[in-house]
């Protein structure tokens, strides 16, 4: 190599340890695949409780004793918990420059994702299995 | 780390709004508010299971003029997100480049959502 570093690695290392060929691009690909997973569910999740006659919440509960109705709207509960994690991630890495505020909000917002899945799984067990 | 003595691109105070950079900044403030009604969302699921009162009083506060208003911005900027989202999926596939494409879809895309919220509307009726 002709370019002068000031670093005592080996090329070898250097090399090993530069790009994001390996988990950076985890992070971009789970968006988009969230985001296609989300298109439909939240379209039918949306139109659903649009169209429901009286929006009671007796209502929407018979609509969710239908495993179908029920799957769907878990699936947009979690997908939507972890699209958004990953988005919040994304703004908080942009604008939050004091590192402490940075790790203290991403790691908040990991906690906050965890608990929204927990509670979309507890409830929709617990009205479909009772 | 030495902080650099000019001023950062793009320097917003003196940058001329557009079409394309509008939309942008709306995808993530969008996705933001989306964030926090899919919290109030999941807490309504968890009330449905729990508590038919307090799931009936969520959606009681979304019936009254503040929180219907808040429901309408929700569904459009749901409307949106999802709309601009499906124009940001075509271009990771590189469709939809050229300057005429991008303001053809981006017109496109703010017609598409406020349909979308004018259905949800007229269906709720």
């Amino acid at each position: 190599m002709t370019q002068q570093t000031n670093s005592f690695q080996t090329d070898t290392a250097k090399v090993k340890g530069l790009g994001s060929s390996k988990s950076g691009f985890g992070h971009w690909w789970m968006q988009r695949m969230s985001a296609v997973l989300l298109i439909p569910c939240g379209l039918y999740v949306l139109f659903s409780l649009a169209g429901a006659e009286v929006l009671q919440a007796q209502v929407v509960v018979a609509w969710l004793t239908q495993p179908f109705n029920a799957a769907v709207t878990l699936l947009f509960a979690l997908a939507g918990s972890y699209h958004g994690a990953l988005g919040v991630d994304v703004v908080v890495e942009d604008y939050i420059h004091n590192h402490a505020v940075n790790l203290t909000l991403r790691y908040l917002t990991k906690i906050l994702m965890i608990v929204m899945m927990m509670s979309s799984v507890f409830a929709l067990a617990t009205i479909l299995f009772g | 780390m030495n902080k650099p003595q000019r001023p950062l691109s793009p320097y917003i105070q003196v940058y001329k709004p557009q079409l394309t950079s509008m939309l942008s900044i709306m995808h993530r403030i969008t996705g933001l508010f989306l964030s926090l009604g899919l919290v109030i969302f999941v807490y309504w699921l968890y009330r449905l299971a729990t508590d038919l009162n307090i799931a009936n009083e969520v959606i009681g506060f979304f019936q009254t003029g503040l929180g219907c208003t808040l429901l309408y911005v929700w569904i459009f900027a749901f409307a949106y997100h999802l709309c601009n989202g499906i124009r940001h999926l075509f271009w990771d596939v590189g469709k939809g480049y050229s300057i005429p494409a991008v303001y053809r879809s981006g017109y496109s895309v703010l017609l598409a959502a406020a349909l979308l919220t004018a259905l949800v509307y007229f269906l709720s009726r």
